[in-house]
């Protein structure tokens, strides 16, 4: 019996010590439940695509986070990506399903992948994406043209970018538990100077920390700072941390301007029963014991906050639009913000625009001098809906873009027509695809079409009937 | 055995049918953001299903109305993700609204429309009207003879500046409609670089009212427009018996009080003017009686047209004239004569209203009352704010504010002698609020040197020279300070230029010199920057003159209490005049050594409570997600009010003439899911 646990233990050593011989890799040809989802221009003309695979139901041992260049992906017949204003109107949209990705444009993280921020820097594009599932990893790798590297793999196991990634949940194990942030899951990146070095990553996560650990009690949440340049996580909430404590009730997501974090609420029991939710909460960058509460709540009661954007930053700027996703009724929150200069910024509810079944993301589709559309991905409607903030109303609602729209990533360009336009993609959680949607002119949003979708709905529905069936994938 | 079981299974059977008789299927609602009445049917959206449920108001209790499988109530499959619902109104002789032939039901974005049939026999989807745009307002107007429908359509698009363009198509009955594409639409009318926000038909046939939204400015009109020559009869913001009509704006956001009248000397005022915002929700009142013949549109104020500011949010009503009758549209006047204030609630989001005619409700304390035309709005905080809309007033259930209060911080501890004395806040004008009398304070809120200081309004008005300009990040030569120069008049400056600041972009307040004669600051954390005031000296903030704009007064309070002394008195009992002060004090001279920081501080009252349809607290702990009501109806049979609540995918009924002192709320009936 003894030697049988003694080899059991040593399989598993070997088997931690060497994550090269994970049993049971995710698929490295396709999306496997794909959350987080980014684009950059830098290395490719059609630009290149951070798309993370997160095992949802854990089929397999691991998630991916895979490096897509848009300039190689084609179809079963060898057609690729058109350029933005290319895509015939009324036409089917594109099946992408070969993806084109070598083994350098591949990395293992862990599962359960949340968004995904980039810091992009003259020698690499830097794509941090954090992991709910065990350990909670803060995980990095950068871009450099079309190969992804993970600064602090092994050379005996490359492919393994979570092992060896900052936790966010180390001091779970302490008499306290805390500071620590569980289910990590909102990841952004700021920078307004010129210097790298000044760039700032926040993160947020979904479940609240107790202390001690594990007893439901003293909950509390955190917004975690750290330099995106030297991601390192110091494990203190006192001046120097990386913690801050926000207190009760959950966080989803974060948006910076030069001196405030405005991070949106998740709903969070308080242990005794007690829903608790604060849609929105701002952290003072230049003192973290200054966190302001706008209980915008008494402007419009919602059940939970999700995805959230200020409009683009200009340096000491003082005043911005916000937007904000509401779940439960699900709504489109707009705000003016103004004093972000001063100690108490001022938030005004100015609009709601009532959204299909369950919205998640938002991106901002800047237009030059005037103000931005809005593209929000509405998961159970299976819609994106476009909302022109000049007008106040949703002037597109793009159907037929799969199963599940997820997360969402934005790219303005002038499109064919010599206009300025933007193609949106989607990770469709679903089908495990990522819909490819255009607006040939923004001026034109109403036009907004699917014009692709990127890889094989197989890999996530093997049992789907076109699937099984052999016919089209 | 066997047959023992039998028997119980038939039992069981019929103990089931028993209770369905008398029990309501569930209708799946997903989606619940519009209500529309339509005669003895509410039609709501389950918009997530894309598809609209009816509810039969006839019956008691109110039911679904049934499939042609009667287990199961009627679903009406519709266009994708209807949020909005438009009816085919029109008006009997003394006013009173029917719904001819159909409901329209459409979402925004979406470039389609299904025509629904009213009638009993029929009530399905008769045809998908498909505009080709996207859609941004509805309206429709039945025939007086029933026979066809104008059904007017608001697209945007967005090329250049954009162009909204309202669009009629002329429908006929269902059965012709269910055969044969309608004709196409007329151009009724273009707005180059605004779109349309709100449309709304009027009992003069082939006349509308369009609410506009101006891109990127979100400033707009509100036009009265003959849709059968597309000429705009009028402006409901910008009424033209004003030398400059668009003076209304600065009239009526406060900016001033009054601008010359087309042709003399004499000056228009805050009568002469309309809505005091664009609009982003309309309504019809049509009522009609010997005293009071005119039409009136209700218009819900655009808030995004000024950051919510008072002066663009809540609820307000222009009277449009008679046929044949001189004058332009105007603002309504309330009980005391005077320009109606903002409706408003006491928080959140308006998110709807609608109006009811001949309506009872049991005000608190005072029983069942029947209102000739009540108005409801629902809000983000989850109130259901009710109103007088004939003449229109809040209900105002407090007996008036308290009085105000003061104290004091030493920003070294404890407290400072001297400060304000003989407080006097106004009724009606005053908030709820805290109001800060700060030395040496700031007079505006942080900004970037741009090359020079150029204070805006309010902040030019109170600065005088020698004030600080007080620096974050600058050492200034040691000083993180510059003086102001100038004066008004001449323009202002600054003693220097800001020097070794950090990131090389300076930020500055302006600060009230100690040195002046008035070195305190005055602010309220609603009302904002107040002015500055000096010891010995009585500070008054005005509530406005009450012959102008009222602009600072929130609500009229009740008009047997209250009224300017010039005013007409209905009431024929005595009145007083409106207050002409929001706050007065005067301030007793602090100590020799008070510092900059150190404060006084006033808290003072509303004494505002409107009247709220409160929602049991103990039906919501059954029913969860109760958040926010986004559409409000009321049966015109039976006092029943109906509200949509997305939030929770139902319709709650609520009755309101069963008020329960109890439970502190009106009775609710299970909700509609």
């Amino acid at each position: 019996m003894r030697h049988l646990l003694c080899i059991a233990a040593a399989i598993a050593l070997a088997t931690g010590c060497s994550p090269d011989a994970v049993p049971n890799p995710p698929p490295t040809d396709g999306f496997y439940f794909p959350t987080g989802i980014a684009t950059a221009t830098s290395g490719a003309d059609a630009g290149l695509l951070f798309v993370a695979s997160s095992n949802f139901d854990k089929r397999f041992d691991r998630g991916l986070m895979s490096l897509v260049d848009l300039t190689q992906v084609t179809s079963a017949d060898g057609q690729h990506l058109p350029p933005l204003g290319a895509a015939p109107y009324g036409a089917l949209p594109l099946q992408l399903q070969n993806l084109a990705l070598n083994d350098s444009q591949t990395l293992q993280i862990q599962s359960l992948a949340g968004e995904i921020a980039l810091f992009q820097t003259t020698d690499f594009i830097r794509a941090f994406v954090p992991s709910r599932a065990e350990g909670a990893p803060l995980q990095f790798m950068d871009a450099v043209g079309t190969q992804l590297v993970c600064p602090y793999a092994t050379d005996r196991a490359p492919k393994d970018c979570y092992s060896n990634a900052p936790s966010l949940i180390a001091r779970e194990n302490t008499k306290t538990g805390v500071p620590r942030a569980p289910a990590p899951y909102g990841v952004t990146v700021f920078n307004d100077t010129a210097d790298p070095a000044n760039a700032e990553l926040f993160l947020t996560h979904l479940q609240n920390a107790d202390s001690p650990p594990n007893e439901q009690t003293n909950y509390r949440s955190y917004l975690v700072r750290s330099s995106a340049l030297n991601p390192e996580i110091i494990e203190s909430d006192a001046a120097g941390g990386s913690f801050v404590n926000l207190g009760l009730g959950g966080t989803n997501s974060v948006a910076v301007t030069h001196r405030w974090a405005f991070v949106s609420g998740r709903y969070q029991s308080d242990g005794a029963g007690n829903a608790i939710t604060e849609l929105l909460r701002l952290v003072d960058r230049q003192n973290d014991e200054n966190v302001v509460h706008p209980a915008i709540e008494s402007d419009f009661r919602s059940t939970e906050a999700r995805g959230i954007a200020l409009t683009q930053n200009t340096v000491f700027e003082n005043s911005k639009r916000m937007y904000l996703v509401g779940r439960t009724p699900d709504t489109l929150l707009v705000a003016d913000v103004n004093g972000l200069l001063g100690d108490s910024p001022t938030i005004k509810i100015v609009h709601q625009q009532p959204l299909p079944a369950q919205p998640n993301e938002l991106r901002l589709i800047e237009r030059p001098g005037r103000r931005p559309l809005v593209v929000i991905s509405c998961t159970g409607a299976e819609t994106v809906v476009i909302y022109d903030d000049e007008t106040s109303t949703i002037v597109a609602q793009v159907t037929g873009v799969g199963i599940q729209p997820y997360g969402v990533a934005v790219r303005t360009e002038q499109s064919t027509l010599g206009v300025l336009g933007a193609r949106i993609f989607t990770s469709n959680f679903g089908d495990g695809r990522v819909a490819v949607i255009d607006i040939d002119d923004l001026n034109q949003p109403y036009n907004a079409r699917v014009v692709a979708h990127l890889g094989s709905k197989c890999v996530t529905r093997p049992e789907d009937p076109s699937c099984t069936s052999g016919a089209a994938k | 055995m066997k047959r023992a079981l039998l028997a119980a299974l038939a039992l069981a059977v019929v103990a089931v049918g028993c209770n369905q008789t008398t029990s309501r299927p569930a209708a799946r609602l997903s989606g619940t953001y519009s209500l529309a009445l339509a005669n003895d049917f509410l039609f709501v959206t389950s918009a997530d299903r894309s598809e609209l449920r009816v509810l039969d108001l006839t019956k008691t209790p109110t039911d679904f109305v049934r499939a042609p499988n009667p287990l199961e109530p009627l679903a009406i499959p519709v266009v994708d993700y209807p949020d909005a619902i438009a009816r085919d109104l029109k008006w009997g002789e003394a006013g009173a609204e029917f719904v001819g032939t159909y409901v329209y039901a459409w979402g925004q974005g979406g470039h389609e429309i299904s025509a629904v049939a009213t009638d009993r026999g029929l009530l399905k989807e008769i045809r998908r009207i498909n505009v080709g745009l996207p859609l941004t307002a509805v309206a429709a107007r039945a025939s007086d003879d029933g026979q066809t429908s104008s059904l007017y359509v608001a697209t945007y698009e967005g090329q250049g500046a954009g162009l909204g363009t309202v669009r009629r198509y002329v429908l006929p009955g269902a059965d012709a409609l269910a055969s044969a594409e309608p004709p196409p639409p007329t151009v009724v009318a273009t707005f180059a670089g605004s779109a349309v926000n709100a449309l709304a038909v009027l009992p003069q046939d082939g006349q509308i009212i369009v609410s506009l939204r101006e891109t990127p400015t979100t400033l707009g009109d509100v036009l009265w427009i003959d849709a059968n020559t597309g000429a705009t009869l009028g402006s409901l913001r910008f009424p033209a018996n004003l030398a400059n009509p668009l003076d209304c704006a600065a009239i009526t956001s406060g900016a001033q009080f009054s601008s010359p009248l087309a042709g003399g000397t004499a000056e228009g005022s805050r009568a002469d003017c309309g809505f005091s915002a664009p609009t982003r929700q309309l309504w019809i009142d049509a009522v009609r009686d010997s005293s009071d013949p005119r039409v009136r549109v209700w218009g819900m104020l655009d808030e995004e047209s000024c950051g919510r500011q008072e002066y663009c949010t809540g609820l307000e009503a222009v009277e449009l004239p008679l046929q044949g009758e001189a004058g332009a549209p105007k603002i309504v006047l309330d009980k005391l004569g005077l320009p109606m204030p903002t409706l408003r609630p006491s928080s959140g989001l308006l998110t709807s209203f609608s109006l009811a005619p001949n309506a009872a409700i049991s005000v608190p304390g005072f029983g069942v009352t029947t209102f000739p035309l009540l108005g409801f709005a629902t809000t983000g905080s989850g109130s259901i704010f009710v109103f007088d809309a004939r003449p229109p007033e809040v209900f105002n259930l407090s007996a008036g504010p308290n009085a105000p209060t003061n104290s004091s911080q030493r920003l070294s501890g404890g407290e400072l002698s001297g400060g304000p004395v003989d407080m006097f806040t106004g009724f009606g004008a005053a908030r709820n609020e805290r109001i800060s009398i700060v030395y040496g304070g700031v007079l505006s809120s942080v900004r970037a040197w741009d090359g020079g200081i150029f204070p805006e309004q309010p902040v030019a008005s109170l600065l005088q020279a020698g004030d600080r300009i007080s620096f974050a990040n600058c050492s200034t030569d040691g000083t993180g300070e510059l003086l102001v120069t100038g004066s008004p008049d001449a323009g202002f400056g600054a003693s220097g230029s800001p020097s070794g600041c950090d990131a090389g972009v300076a930020l500055f307040a302006f600060r009230a010199a100690e040195t002046s004669a008035q070195p305190f600051v005055v602010s309220g954390s609603v009302t904002g920057l107040m002015g500055r005031v000096g010891p010995g000296q009585t500070f008054q903030f005005p509530a406005a003159d009450f012959n102008q704009r009222l602009s600072r007064y929130f609500f009229h309070t009740e008009s047997a209490l209250l009224a300017p002394a010039n005013a007409p008195n209905p009431d024929g009992g005595a009145l007083k005049p409106l207050p002409d002060e929001q706050l007065r004090f005067e301030l007793v001279a602090p100590p020799a050594d008070v510092q900059v920081g150190d404060r006084y501080i006033i808290d003072t009252s509303a004494g505002y409570q409107p009247l709220n349809v409160p929602v049991d607290p103990l039906v919501l702990g059954a029913y969860p997600n109760h958040y926010v009501p986004t559409a409000v109806v009321r049966s015109p049979t039976q006092n029943r009010l109906y509200l949509a609540y997305p939030s929770a995918s139902d319709v709650l009924e609520i009755d309101v003439t069963n008020y329960s002192s109890t439970s502190g709320a009106y009775s609710i009936s299970v909700p509609y899911q």
